[in-house]
């Protein structure tokens, strides 16, 4: 995986092409972590040019360039989430989960994309059960779960131990079995008309 | 020894609601919409205008500009063409110029460039863009469609301030938002815009703008730019 920030490594895949090929890519899996959808767009383009900044992709037979944007767009979430959680109100619906009297509301079930009212429930319920894992655990859930990756690479994309990925995965699972188990027996969201 | 867990999606012995609406989780994120060219000539706007501040970034830039001009040329005809099966190939021959030392960027970025005269271009269109200027651009290249031509004046924007002339930035940037109002690349002319003012004498009423531009967009690939210029 390339590291470095000061110069463009011979070989580099200019960050224009990894944009056509990967940006669509991304920008599912941002919002599969839990990025706002309104927010969506300006993390995609922080990925890539923090990609830029990079030198590009150099295919170097240890990563595949998707798995290399990942990385990155996991850290620029995390960026972005701990620049909003500093900030008074702006940003707050960042894949977060409001605790309220002890029932758990997914803050932003409403604006995930297409949604149609016979479905609105049931995404509803899947989203809960991800917004019960902290960014964390979500990350390494919906890269093993939803994005096929081995525990090798994730350990590579979050930059943990591989033993630590495999307890964080079981954890994370746990808790998603749980919060999905839960939302099924109770309505999840109460909210006043819009 | 740890050994993976079967995935939930392939575990069948799991209750069916759960899979099945995991499963609807993930295909709904990959539905929702996502405009890729757009997002691609923001993407190469806010490289190529990054470079545009601070004497300092003109190191290089000199080798790097015909490469730069020959990406607005790709960029322009990809546009224009729909982004037909030969894109992949043209974007190869993108570059972007160094960037302000704070920025740290690389000086070029390049892989195999392919040789102009192999490039589905128009000649002239070739010939205007290697020397850096856009103004000479072939009409048709300049006005294949809205977003090439948004980003084409941009790119003059950028190529007047790097020449020293920013009233002649501001100027085109003028017409630009008279032009494009709403258009796609609104963010990275406002802040060229802020860049060229600042250059031009007007640091006050630059340094007002690019705090309210910060407050407006925190998070913008431009904000970066204008930190640089309340230092």
């Amino acid at each position: 995986m390339p590291k470095s920030e000061t110069s463009s490594p011979p070989g580099a895949i200019p960050t224009a092409l990894l944009f056509r090929h990967h940006a669509s890519f991304i920008a599912a899996f941002l919002l599969r972590l839990g990025a706002h959808p309104d927010e969506r767009d300006d993390l995609v383009q922080e990925v890539f040019m923090t990609a830029h900044r990079r030198g590009g992709f150099v295919d170097d037979g240890r990563a595949k360039a998707s798995t290399w944007l990942c990385s990155i767009a996991v850290k620029v979430l995390a960026n972005h989430r701990r620049k909003a959680s500093r900030r008074p109100q702006a940003a707050q619906s960042v894949g977060t989960t409001d605790v309220s009297e002890g029932q758990m509301v997914p803050q932003d079930a409403t604006s995930l994309p297409d949604q149609r009212a016979e479905d609105r429930q049931s995404l509803s319920r899947a989203h809960a059960a991800m917004n019960a894992l902290s960014p964390d655990l979500r990350a390494i859930f919906v890269l093993y779960e939803l994005e096929g990756e081995s525990c090798v690479d994730i350990a590579d994309i979050v930059e943990i131990p591989v033993g630590t990925v495999y307890s964080r995965l079981h954890q994370a699972r746990k808790l998603f079995k749980s919060a999905f188990a839960k939302s099924a027996r109770r309505p999840l969201v109460q909210r006043s008309n819009p | 020894m740890n050994q993976p867990p079967k995935r939930l999606l392939q575990d069948t012995s799991l209750d069916p609601a759960l899979r099945g609406e995991l499963s609807e989780f993930g295909q709904h994120c990959d539905a929702a919409p996502f405009d890729l060219n757009a997002g691609l000539a923001r993407f190469e706007a806010t490289a190529a205008a990054m470079p545009a501040v601070g004497a300092s970034a003109a190191a290089g830039a000199g080798a790097a500009k015909g490469a730069a001009g020959m990406g607005v040329v790709a960029k322009l005809l990809l546009a224009g063409a729909g982004l037909s099966a030969g894109a992949g190939a043209l974007v190869w021959g993108l570059s972007f110029e160094p960037s302000p030392p704070t920025q740290q960027m690389p000086a070029q970025i390049e892989l195999q460039k392919p040789d102009a005269s192999q490039l589905p271009v128009q000649p002239e269109a070739a010939v205007a863009a290697q020397k850096g200027n856009a103004a000479e651009l072939p009409s048709h290249a300049q006005s294949a469609d809205p977003l090439a031509a948004e980003l084409a004046l941009l790119r003059k924007a950028r190529a007047a301030l790097q020449s020293k002339q920013p009233k002649k930035a501001l100027q085109l940037l003028r017409r630009g938002e008279a032009r494009f109002r709403g258009g796609s690349l609104v963010q990275e002319r406002e802040a060229l815009r802020i860049i060229a003012s600042f250059r031009s004498g007007k640091k006050s009423s630059a340094r007002k703008d690019a705090r309210a531009f910060l407050k407006a967009h925190p998070e913008s690939p431009m904000a970066s730019r204008m930190r640089h210029l309340l230092r």
